[in-house]
């Protein structure tokens, strides 16, 4: 909050000083006025090719008479009793849901939301997610395995509201702040509580949101307006970008990227999607959703670089971390079309099988579960590939405290980016994950998917630093996840080799965790990126795919996967950052990375160093946005509208009557001393007549 | 100043004759054309910047216009007579003159405060408190110096004035100045202490939510009135305490003055301000009014309109014509109300 200054009780008439007083926090008079919130984050308007979603402001910010709402008998006062509509609520995070909401939106009594996050999180669930995410995107359709359309079979997320996907005219924010909360419930308190029954006396407390959306009606729309902005206009105003990234891959086996890998070589698949989503913008921990199982990926990968004879192995091993995936999977539709089209290094035809993984860390006891396509399974060739390819699981578990069951063939494929790769082609794969039928994640695209929600306890009183060393349980199993699938993958390459030497990090598993869910800016994260990177760091993680690319999630990802599987090579600067221009560096097969390196123990100087990897970024834009084809119903086409401000702030609100007499008595005032100057005019003669000072003589 | 004058002598004679020829510029064949085709021909030959001789036989000099202009929006001309108090097209220009001096005491007391509180430690309230009250007080004390210089300065503008003129005559008195020079100084700084207000009065927000009183803008107004017009009484009392070298009168505006300011760190006790502030206006209004030819005795004229009677009717001036009889309905209504007979 704005604390007056030594000087503010003499502000209000310090005509000698105007404006200067606390220039250096701005206007003074704003700042006993006004309470900014400055840690809020609020919903932002998406569209796709028919429908807007999310929530926007009046272009001048939405104003309302605060009212608490901590229990659902508080919704009476807003919706009927309450004798100064419009009514900006502060909503405790418990009743967040849709029902209220729903209430909510049908009245013109309300003109926003702030919403307080529920601590600890709701015990019943909360998804604002749709029950069946992606629907229409996957495989699944009439004409594919027409009775799992639509999540006919298996309802995935059961708890989902929808809520992201509703439209609301009015501003919603999140306030992140606990002790802003608090200030704006000491506003309430102090002025706005109604007392007997009556309504409260001006002035009241008010809250202020901006969100103003420029987009309207659909994707299509936005689009429209764009491209004519881009052609017509010399200043063109984009009112909608598409959401985009970069899906970061690898090959165990170095392949050429710019040119094509032979028709037959055999590349086995590992994916996992890198991005979520909340209600709110740029809020999206995902941590089962996401974090979980990208970063078992990413031990997996690192285990399975370790084993000896990774280069000799018949089949490559393509670690793929899609990004945009829960917006009706941007990325692997976007991978799935380079392929087709011939604009990626492999072709579908040398994908030999594909393992997804989904959700991992939230398991019943031990148990993973093999999910496969129940369709694949009438065709007879793939049924013995995926046959084979559970039973290569199933062994890998052997001995590991991992247990892997299949999740039965009545039932079809979760939401997965494995599901774009089938429309295209009949692929042998396997999604794993910790629910047998539906999410046991129960905050599934939500803000309280955090690192409670997976079990990640830290005991007190540790330093960042030792925190990030700390083994949490959750990445002791989410190691052994790893293990078994690395194990997994080294069977599918072909590899004869006793398993038991590969096996995963936990403690590079929890150093994952802790920088994916905690802490971007720690030491070991600092060490690993690029000098030019550093400003990446935010201090709070978030997944969320975005239109600036390539967001945090995707640059850490590439350069966590750059440590864990490439190697540390001895190169200049210079020639680091130009293979090209240096020999044997074989540019076609190698990214080169350099990476600032950790800080000496006894300087503050780091000691930079060159890692040599296979990562690579591919675009993830949909092909929607490729074709111009904005309505389309195959692939995602999801944007952001663009906004001019978000903000949000408090402060009380004068009664009409006040207002009306300050403007009654200056309007006097002026008459008055008009008439006044008028008669002393008129008759200076008579009031200034006899000068009786000689002095004043005139010449 | 003396091309000016001269300047806007002949322009005023285009404008009084022939109202379409505005444009009267000081070249001398302008001057010739001019005297083709106005009623009161100037002769060709007369020098078009600073006539220093009259020239005989003319009713109209380049001079004495300037004394008496100010009444020709009342559509006569007085010659030769050196005007009263009064408002007039002339005293326009030193509002402006006056606001550029007190903007140039504001900047240079503002400067002096900023740095003064950038060199200090921002967190020692008390020391902050001190800078501001140190602050306030030498902007007060520049302010006065700065109406000093701003006397002197006019001083001599007007005995430019006086040297050009030729029936010896200033084309506005001292007193005129002085209260014009008031009204400027205080229009300005209330100017300046009500523009961050009526920015923020906008809303949707009003004051308070601090604990500050509600009624902050409507005090705020209130406490800029007052300065203004005290602005103005000071600038009189100040020239004439100048004039006169009565230097208790200026010691009194410099008192007045810090009292005003001082009495703003009563805030936000409006009424340790605003009560004050006023009483100490009512005190310099009257005294003004007596310095600049007030007296009881005119008040009571003035209020009971004895002026209307006397010279209402036959009064050649007749510059309260129009108004009198409506004023003095009014007071001769309102007094019918209270049951006396209204004295026409």
């Amino acid at each position: 909050g704005a604390t007056p200054t030594a000087g503010s009780p003499a502000e209000p008439f310090s005509w000698a000083l105007p404006s200067f007083p606390g220039s250096c926090q701005g206007n003074s008079v704003e700042r006993k006025i006004y309470i900014p919130l400055n840690k809020t984050a609020p919903c932002v308007r998406l569209l796709n090719a028919t429908h807007q979603i999310g929530c926007q402001s009046s272009i001048s910010g939405d104003t309302g008479v605060i009212h608490v709402v901590e229990k659902e008998e508080d919704l009476n006062w807003v919706l009927a009793d309450g004798p100064h509509p419009p009514y900006m609520i502060l909503l405790d995070g418990n009743l967040f849901n849709r029902k209220v909401l729903m209430q909510l939106k049908g009245t013109s009594r309300v003109s926003g939301l702030a919403v307080s996050i529920a601590k600890p999180n709701p015990p019943q669930g909360f998804s604002p997610g749709l029950k069946c995410p992606n629907d229409g995107f996957g495989v699944y359709s009439k004409d594919y395995g027409p009775q799992y359309a639509h999540c006919n079979t298996t309802v995935w997320n059961p708890v989902g509201s929808g809520l992201s996907y509703e439209d609301f005219d009015f501003p919603i924010f999140l306030l992140e702040d606990a002790n802003e909360t608090q200030v704006i419930k000491q506003c309430y308190q102090d002025h706005n509580v109604p007392r007997d029954g009556s309504g409260p006396e001006y002035p009241l407390c008010a809250m202020q949101l901006f969100s103003h959306m420029h987009a309207v009606t659909s994707t299509v729309t936005c689009m429209r307006r764009n491209s004519i902005q881009n052609t017509f206009s010399i200043n063109p105003e984009t009112v909608c970008d598409p959401l985009l990234d970069y899906n970061v891959w690898s090959t165990l086996q170095p392949i050429n990227s710019s040119g094509k890998v032979d028709r037959e070589q055999e590349v086995i698949i590992v994916a996992t999607r890198i991005d979520s989503h909340s209600f709110f913008w740029n809020i999206a921990p995902g941590a089962e959703s996401a974090v979980s199982s990208f970063v078992t990926h990413l031990a997996a990968a690192e285990a399975l670089h370790k084993a000896s004879d990774v280069h000799s192995l018949q089949r490559n091993v393509m670690f793929t971390f899609f990004q945009g995936e829960t917006f009706d999977y941007i990325g692997s539709s976007r991978m799935v079309y380079d392929m087709e089209k011939d604009k990626f290094p492999l072709r579908l035809d040398n994908i030999h099988s594909f393992v997804e993984l989904n959700q991992v860390a939230l398991r019943n006891g031990s148990v993973l579960w093999m999910h496969t396509d129940p369709v694949s399974w009438m065709n007879e060739s793939v049924q013995t590939q995926v046959r084979n390819l559970l039973d290569i699981l199933s062994n890998s578990s052997v001995g590991a405290n991992v247990t892997l069951q299949e999740a039965g063939y009545s039932q079809p494929l979760p939401p997965s980016s494995f599901q774009r790769f089938l429309r295209a082609r009949h692929i042998p794969g396997v999604v794993l994950t910790d629910h047998q039928a539906a999410f046991q994640n129960r905050y599934y695209q939500s803000m309280y998917d955090t690192p409670e929600n997976i079990r990640m306890q830290y005991p007190e009183g540790l330093s960042p630093e030792e925190t990030l060393e700390y083994v949490t349980d959750t990445a002791k199993s989410l190691a052994e996840v790893a293990t078994v699938v690395a194990r997994a993958l080294y069977r599918l390459a072909g590899g004869a080799n006793n398993t038991s030497a590969i096996q995963a990090d936990p403690k590079t598993v929890t150093r994952m965790l802790y920088g994916f869910l905690i802490k971007m800016n720690n030491s070991w994260f600092q060490s690993i990126i690029k000098p030019d990177l550093k400003g990446i760091l935010g201090d709070v993680p978030q997944h969320y795919v975005a239109v600036s690319s390539p967001v945090n999630t995707t640059y850490l990802v590439h350069y966590v996967l750059a440590n864990l599987t490439g190697t540390v090579v001895n190169l200049t600067k210079e020639e680091c950052l130009n293979p090209d221009k240096t020999p044997n560096a074989e540019k076609e097969l190698y990214d080169y990375a350099w990476v600032q390196g950790s800080l000496d123990p006894n300087s503050t100087t780091r000691v930079p160093y060159c890692v040599r990897s296979t990562v690579r970024l591919s675009k993830a834009l949909s092909p929607a946005f490729e074709l111009r084809q904005w309505g389309s119903t195959e692939y995602s086409t999801w944007t952001e509208s663009r906004w001019k401000e978000i903000r949000a702030r408090i402060f009380l609100v004068a009664s009409k009557e006040l207002e009306i007499i300050t403007l009654v008595v200056g309007i006097a005032i002026l008459v008055f001393s008009l008439l006044a100057t008028h008669f002393i005019n008129a008759k200076a003669d008579v009031l200034f007549s006899i000068p009786r000072d000689p002095g004043a003589v005139a010449y | 100043m003396g091309t000016a004058g001269a300047h806007g002598g002949t322009s005023t004679i285009r404008g009084t004759t022939s109202a379409h020829r505005g444009t009267g510029t000081i070249t001398g064949s302008t001057g010739a054309h001019g005297g083709t085709s106005t009623r009161a021909p100037v002769p060709s030959r007369a020098p078009p910047v600073l006539a220093v001789a009259p020239v005989p036989g003319h009713q109209y000099h380049y001079g004495h216009h300037q004394c008496s202009q100010w009444h020709q929006y009342r559509g006569t001309t007085r010659a030769h007579q050196c005007p009263v108090p009064g408002t007039g097209p002339r005293d326009g220009l030193a509002v402006p003159r006056r606001a550029f001096f007190w903007l140039v005491s504001l900047l240079l007391s503002s400067l002096i405060w900023f740095i003064a509180v950038k060199a200090s430690d921002p967190r020692d309230e008390a020391l902050q408190r001190g800078l501001l009250i140190f602050g306030v007080m030498f902007s007060v004390l520049l302010q006065e110096a700065f109406r000093f210089l701003y006397y002197k300065l006019l001083r001599k503008a007007i005995e430019g004035l006086v040297a050009l003129s030729e029936d010896g005559c200033s084309p506005i008195s001292i007193q005129q100045m002085a209260y014009v020079a008031g009204v400027g100084f205080g229009l300005m700084s209330g100017a300046f202490s009500m523009i961050n207000l009526l920015a923020d009065a906008l809303g949707p927000g009003t004051v308070g939510i601090h604990g500050d009183s509600q009624l902050y803008f409507l005090t705020s107004a209130f406490m800029t009135m007052v300065l203004i017009f005290l602005h103005t009484f000071w600038g009189i009392l100040f020239f004439h305490g100048c004039e006169n070298r009565r230097w208790w009168e200026i010691a009194a505006v410099v008192v007045m003055h810090l009292a005003v300011s001082g009495s703003t760190f009563w805030n936000p006790l409006y009424v340790g301000s605003l009560v004050p502030s006023y009483l100490l206006m009512a005190a310099a209004a009257v005294w003004a009014y007596l310095l600049s030819g007030g007296s009881a005795q005119n008040l009571r004229r003035f209020l009971l309109c004895k002026s209307c009677s006397e010279t209402g009717t036959g009064d050649p001036l007749g510059p309260g014509d129009p108004v009198c009889p409506f004023g003095c309905w009014v007071l001769g209504w309102g007094k019918g109300l209270l049951g006396n007979e209204a004295r026409r």
